[in-house]
């Protein structure tokens, strides 16, 4: 198991090299010079171009700016905003707690509506429950996050006046966005719940654990979901993904102050170094959830560690 | 020659030439036969029928957009402004007392382009990718597969995202970045389906007939990848609308005097509290869509992989 740790650590070490590769070269490709976007409506004199290059360091041939990347990126630090001038690991920071959080809160939201619903749709399989709960699930798939956004802030915010339709980022304002891409994500994680958890109900030591008078919820909770739960946290780790990338559309549309709310000034003011930072902290992340995901995979499935 | 080949000739009409071409010609009718038993079966399905339907919707409002709408989608005042649905205008006016309607109508036509062209691009690149990496395997296939996984290991979105900054916004842009995106998964599955193709007999035949890498890869392996291909298209065109409709809503999309129904949903999201039409009806034009090619993919995915059946 350590080893297995070890490998995937190594592993990890090599994708975030490839990633911040990935980046930089972004940022050579990238028409337009920086420059010009960070003395937009100033002068532009040679003098001040030539200590603007020194500044940033982009006087240096590619391999040794290159390099530097590597270096500062290990070290936290990802240069500076071009349009605020502050470091963008600064920018980042809170943002990136918030997009983190939104996307956690979300999975919890889907992984509960997931699981009872999948349930459900496992307990009545082949009956009306089930084709509904299918149907249900079949519709939230289809659900644009915009559309099911604007309909909870005029449902709940504007109808019925129960939640804030604007806030400051407070833990309030999280509900709607976490309930917007969690309700998406219940669609996806039901559909797994459900098959997976026929699946195991058919095997032969739930029949045993039945058999020899274990009550149907000791049977469910010790045998049938901790051997259900394995492809789901398999899903959950890869939806992640998923909703990292929700979070930048639901965040536009609920203000709430997190990275997708940056990225869109950040392309649109090609501010190079805010978008590769965040980039770079999103596939990170996206490859360290998946990490831990693996990770318990011993804790959920035991007969692993004997690997 | 002349005594015992004679009769032979004369019984079988065919020319020399002509054998293989019948033979040709018998495989495909047996290719069509699969075809049309392929369809019927399709037809047959309740979940396909919905689908299709639905589809049918949203790319004849795309192709007949002109004839359909009935006003023009950038004329200012054709109705009052911000009225709700009426029976001049069936999905009421924005706040420019354009006809709702007739947007909706026209923003088919951006939505099916996010969805083909998002397929064309990843599609092609990815198969091709996945072909040549699982066919000729070696230090090109991990070279090929190295990058692979590494831009999966990206949310899809934030690829598109970086893709975009290079390229620059726009709708065009923002539907190349969402394809280019999305190569990755096609590449991986290609070449997944290409080395368990690869192991097959019929394979291992047409390079012991000496037949050039190009035409196997062409004639035996890639038509016993398509089910595969088709699995994924469905995934990724239901997929590649909505991304397309979320990179114009933030604004690095479609613009909006585009009648892009994602760009339309931030002046839905403007007259939220007194227009909620504006926001409801592109909202309900996207789902339909998604949901359409959604039935369609379940059922293609059910005839395609029995094994998958009730999943």
């Amino acid at each position: 198991m350590i080893s297995f740790i070890i490998r995937r650590l190594l592993a990890l070490i090599v994708v975030a090299l490839g990633i911040i590769t990935l980046v930089f070269m972004m940022r050579v490709i990238i028409p337009g010079d920086p420059i010009d976007t960070l003395l937009f409506g100033q002068p532009k004199t040679e003098e001040v171009v030539k200590n603007m290059r020194a500044e940033l360091g982009l006087d240096k041939p590619l391999p040794v700016q290159y390099f530097n990347y590597i270096i500062g990126a290990a070290q936290g630090d990802l240069g500076k905003s071009l349009t605020t001038r502050r470091y963008v690991i600064d920018e980042l920071g809170d943002r990136y707690v918030k997009t983190v959080g939104l996307a956690i809160t979300s999975l919890l939201v889907g992984l509960v509506l997931g699981l009872i619903f999948g349930t459900m749709a496992a307990r009545y399989k082949n009956t009306a429950i089930d084709t509904g709960i299918t149907a249900l699930s079949l519709i939230g798939l289809s659900l644009s996050p915009i559309w099911l956004g604007l309909v909870l802030i005029n449902l709940l915010g504007v109808q019925l006046r129960i939640l804030p339709v604007v806030g400051n980022g407070d833990l309030v304002q999280l509900i709607m966005p976490a309930m917007t891409l969690g309700i998406i994500q219940a669609a996806v994680i039901s559909r797994f719940v459900r098959s997976s958890l026929l699946e195991v109900l058919g095997q032969d030591y739930i029949r045993t654990a039945t058999a020899k008078g274990l009550q149907l919820n000791k049977v469910m909770t010790r045998h049938a979901y901790r051997n259900a739960m394995i492809p789901v946290v398999t899903i959950l780790g890869l939806q992640f993904g998923g909703l990292l990338g929700g979070a930048v559309i639901v965040e536009n549309i609920f203000a709430w102050p997190g990275l997708g709310q940056l990225a869109v000034k950040a392309i649109s003011a090609r501010d190079y170094p805010v978008i590769q930072g965040i980039v770079l902290l999103a596939a990170i992340t996206y490859v360290l959830v998946n990490l831990i995901v693996d990770l318990l995979y011993f804790w959920i499935d035991p007969r692993l560690k004997a690997h | 020659m002349e005594v015992s080949n004679e009769p032979v000739t004369q019984q079988s009409p065919v020319p020399p030439g002509e054998p293989t071409a019948a033979f040709l010609k018998a495989t495909k009718s047996k290719t069509e036969r699969g075809w049309l038993d392929f369809m019927r079966r399709l037809f047959r399905n309740r979940t396909a029928l919905v689908g299709l339907f639905l589809l049918f919707l949203v790319i004849g409002s795309a192709a007949f957009a002109p004839w359909i709408a009935p006003y023009p989608i950038d004329k200012l005042g054709v109705g009052p402004r911000l009225q709700g649905p009426t029976l001049q205008h069936l999905f009421g006016t924005d706040a420019l007392g354009r006809d709702l309607f007739s947007r909706i109508i026209f923003g088919s036509q951006t939505a099916l382009q996010a969805g083909f062209i998002t397929i064309v691009i990843a599609a092609v690149v990815g198969t091709l990718i996945g072909l040549v990496s699982g066919y000729y395997g070696g230090w090109l296939d991990v070279v090929l597969m190295r990058i692979t996984d590494l831009l999966l290991a990206f949310p899809s979105i934030f690829l598109a995202l970086l893709i975009l900054s290079v390229l620059g916004t726009g709708l065009t842009n923002g539907i190349i970045a969402i394809g280019i995106s999305t190569i990755p998964n096609f590449a991986r599955v290609v070449r997944g389906a290409v080395l368990t193709v690869t192991a097959q007999d019929y394979v291992l035949a047409a390079q012991a007939t000496g037949s050039p890498n190009r035409r196997i890869l062409i004639k035996t392996v890639l038509p016993n990848t398509m089910a595969p291909i088709i699995v994924l298209v469905t995934l990724v065109f239901p997929a590649a609308v909505l991304a397309s409709a979320g990179l114009s809503f933030i604004g690095l999309g479609a613009q909006p005097p585009s009648p892009d129904w994602g760009a339309q949903l931030v002046e839905g999201q403007v007259y939220l509290r007194t227009a909620p039409w504006l926001f409801n009806f592109p909202g309900l034009a996207i789902f339909i869509t998604v949901m359409g090619s959604n039935l369609l993919g379940n059922a293609l995915r059910d005839l395609l992989d029995p094994q998958q059946r009730g999943r």
